[in-house]
């Protein structure tokens, strides 16, 4: 995250420019912008490995610092001196002090947190966490005869997949599947298991046709249940005139 | 009061064997305590502590209270628990201190005093354990609140965020 420019290093912009007023000992309520600028620009052309991220906001910094000097340049039109001045450098100095604010206490808390680590506490036990999370009863409530049912349905599944003797690669698009589910659920008004809408049972198209049902629940046109955990998944139309409508 | 002397043994039991800083509010509800009662024997055992040149204290940290090693046998227990020391980097700290005297704050307002992108350094803290999550703001966008956590303080040495130094004033022009 931090950059590194010639020796020190620097956090931000702000970081920087407050180095640049201490170094030259100028007053922060009254900055030489032109003096800054120059030096402020000379430091980010030495930059030389550039992390875009930082070193975009030292050139924002860069560009604002510009806009400033310039202005400050221009002559002031008669008329609108009269009215109250604001100086093109207040919003910068306000920032900086805020800035400063916390650099000022960033020593002490160093210094804390270093007094800190002499005391020694107990450490996290992470067998013990593992006990309880092992403890937790996630299957709650399933019965052994259940998982029979699913590890039955789950070989059967699997047959069927080696049975498929020919591998025919096909691609699956969302679109592609919202439109055939929404085919199958007009043959059936009564609903229809998930897993019946999976002809191939690849992975790919098991992904695609579960995300297609999700677009689908997002229009509001289905009404999706499961009774239970790893129980199969029931689809029915929520009013079939969306359906008609949106065909 | 041999009753006391047992209440003041069970509450050693209890400090020793937390990892989490034990409060007087737990106290009192667990155990049925009144809590000027939990208050005292805390009170107590940590005297105790200071006055048998033990090499545990019991110290008040965190939001709570903690059995810990005296910060004078520090140099010995670092040679048998080295890699126990962890420093922060500058932008972790700053970041933090940001924090600690705002919260709870969006990223966008850390952003906006750093004047650097936070994103990288909130979610380092975030899995360091020294800053969480603390709702949501309620302005455009919801954007999520951060807020030091229990682990900040005792990486401070504070008991809460009232005991951190004073943020200097801002000096006016």
């Amino acid at each position: 995250m931090s950059y590194c420019v010639a020796l020190p290093c620097f956090e931000g912009p702000l970081d920087l420019l407050l180095h640049l007023i201490h170094k030259n000992e100028l007053n922060i309520y009254d900055i030489p912008i032109h003096l800054i600028v120059d030096e402020y620009v000379q430091i980010i052309a030495s930059m030389q490995q550039l992390d875009m991220e930082v070193a975009s906001e030292f050139l924002v910094m860069a560009a604002q610092l510009v806009a400033i000097k310039s202005r400050m340049l221009l002559p002031q039109h008669k008329a609108l001196a009269v009215e109250e001045e604001i100086d093109p450098r207040q919003e910068l100095v306000d920032r900086l002090l805020e800035y400063q604010r916390y650099q000022e206490v960033l020593g002490t808390l160093h210094g804390m947190q270093q007094e800190a680590q002499n005391n020694y506490y107990r450490q996290q036990d992470e067998e013990m966490l593992h006990e309880l999370i092992a403890n937790m009863h996630v299957l709650e409530g399933i019965q052994v005869a259940d998982l029979l049912i699913y590890a039955k349905n789950r070989s059967k599944e699997l047959q069927a997949i080696d049975q498929q003797l020919e591998y025919v690669k096909r691609s699956y698009t969302i679109t592609g599947q919202v439109k055939f589910i929404r085919r199958k659920l007009r043959e059936n008004f009564t609903g229809i298991d998930f897993c019946d809408l999976l002809i191939a049972g690849e992975r790919a198209e098991i992904v695609v046709t579960f995300l297609a049902l999700l677009e689908l629940c997002k229009y509001g046109e289905l009404i999706v249940m499961q009774d239970q955990a790893f129980g199969s998944i029931i689809i029915k139309i929520r009013d079939s005139e969306v359906l008609a409508d949106a065909i | 009061m041999l009753f006391r002397e047992e209440d003041k043994a069970i509450l050693e039991c209890i400090l020793f064997a937390s990892v989490e800083a034990i409060t007087i509010a737990q106290l009192a509800k667990v155990m049925e305590w009144k809590k000027e009662e939990a208050s005292e024997l805390l009170r107590v055992l940590q005297a105790e502590y200071d006055e048998r040149s033990s090499g545990l204290e019991l110290a008040e940290i965190a939001g709570g209270w903690k059995l810990r090693t005296k910060a004078e046998h520090a140099s010995a227990l670092e040679k048998f628990f080295k890699p126990l020391r962890n420093r922060l980097t500058k932008a972790a700290l700053e970041t933090l201190a940001i924090i600690a005297y705002n919260q709870p704050i969006t990223k966008m307002d850390i952003e906006s005093i750093r004047g650097v992108k936070v994103d990288s350094v909130v979610s380092n803290l975030l899995e360091k354990g020294l800053i969480q999550e603390d709702g949501r703001k309620n302005s455009p966008g919801r954007p999520i609140l951060y807020a030091v956590s229990a682990d900040f303080l005792q990486h401070f040495g504070i008991n809460s965020v009232e005991d951190l130094p004073p943020l200097p004033l801002a000096e006016e022009g």
